[in-house]
């Protein structure tokens, strides 16, 4: 339940919080209510509702996907296989240094400055991996669908 | 600057745009697939570390206690999933009268920690998160409310030690506690140091219960 809610909003302190808010509120409830795909269902709209509070520039801060109204919240469901495919795209179709600096950003959440600096490369050389990173993950993943 | 360079500088300057300007470069299809394709990848990085349950428990019980009494959910999914659920009393009302309504069977004071227990147990039965069955059989025991003292004196038989008692209110607290027979002593132990409630050693075949 706390990778689920890791997945969406990225933050594992507050990913912890949303899950022990679910179980707080489980904890009244019949035992005949409580599934496990119920759980599942409160972690995703425990993401949701403190999504609901950021600004647009702070989602695009966190990297949150924009599809967070009820209807779209379909949309936010991680998906495990697309997970998969750009982890094993990133291990096998990109150069050594690429992937650093991919790891270096999304992983570590390093800024560009920083990553130039931990590589020894340039800011420029950092933007040109990281392009050349999202268009062969984007042509891969396209090519599995 | 092409439209992704831009993309790139707003996903970690956002501030140095102004809303409109946000906007449109996600109003654009490719810049908004984009868009959607880094949030995938950082959530694919995300979400795959361990997560230590214990501690997770540890954590929700202590955000959770109620004032007068609090209960405490021990969760363990490795080799034998375990469920324990304890009900205790603040040492600080440990007297006659708050001690003596958490011994009777079925008093009030158990009845919220017996529905968590309940809850807990099953919604993990019922899931794909529990992976072995919680009730009783030759190789499991599973307590069900009972008195420390008595869960302590079962193991301390089965592994052939002898148990003592340093505190008199910790023989009164009631637990929730699967016991896997295939696990050794020690590590019964430290399940059952996952309570923070009381603490267990083992020490020259004597189990002692501070």
């Amino acid at each position: 339940m706390i990778a689920l809610a890791v997945r969406i909003i990225h933050d594992k302190d507050a990913a912890r919080d949303i899950v022990h808010d679910v179980f707080a509120t489980v904890l009244s409830k019949e035992p005949d209510d409580v599934t496990a795909p119920y759980l599942m269902v409160a972690v995703r709209n425990g993401c949701l509702n403190y999504m609901r509070d950021f600004s647009t520039r702070e989602r695009i801060n966190e990297l949150y996907k924009f599809h967070t109204a009820v209807d779209d919240a379909d949309v936010l469901w991680p998906d495990e296989d697309t997970y998969q495919r750009i982890q094993m795209i990133i291990d096998s179709e990109l150069g050594e240094q690429c992937r650093k600096v991919v790891r270096l950003r999304f992983y570590e959440g390093l800024s560009y400055m920083d990553i130039a600096g931990r590589l020894s490369i340039s800011k420029v050389a950092v933007y040109k991996h990281l392009r050349h990173a999202l268009d062969v993950l984007r042509i891969k993943i396209n090519d599995y669908e | 600057m092409n439209k992704i360079d831009r993309l790139l500088d707003a996903v970690e300057h956002p501030e140095h745009f102004t809303d409109d300007e946000l906007n449109e470069i996600l109003s654009n299809n490719e810049s908004e697939e984009y868009y959607d394709l880094m949030c995938d990848i950082r959530s694919s990085f995300l979400g795959n570390e361990s997560v230590d349950v214990n501690a997770e428990w540890a954590a929700f019980v202590k955000a959770n206690s109620e004032p007068r009494h609090k209960f405490v959910l021990f969760l363990r999914r490795h080799a034998a999933a375990v469920i324990i659920v304890a009900v205790v009393s603040l040492v600080s009302v440990g007297a006659a009268v708050g001690i003596g309504s958490h011994v009777k069977p079925g008093g009030s004071e158990m009845h919220s920690g017996q529905a968590a227990a309940d809850t807990v147990d099953h919604i993990l039965s019922g899931s794909e998160v529990s992976t072995e069955d919680t009730d009783s059989t030759a190789e499991t025991v599973l307590f069900k409310n009972e008195p420390l003292e008595k869960i302590i004196a079962d193991i301390a038989k089965y592994y052939n030690v002898d148990m003592r008692f340093e505190n008199e209110d910790s023989k009164r607290l009631r637990l929730f506690f699967c016991w896997d027979k295939n696990m050794n002593l020690q590590e019964v132990v430290e399940q059952l140091n996952g309570f923070e409630q009381f603490k267990v050693t083992l020490r020259d075949n004597i189990l002692t219960i501070d």
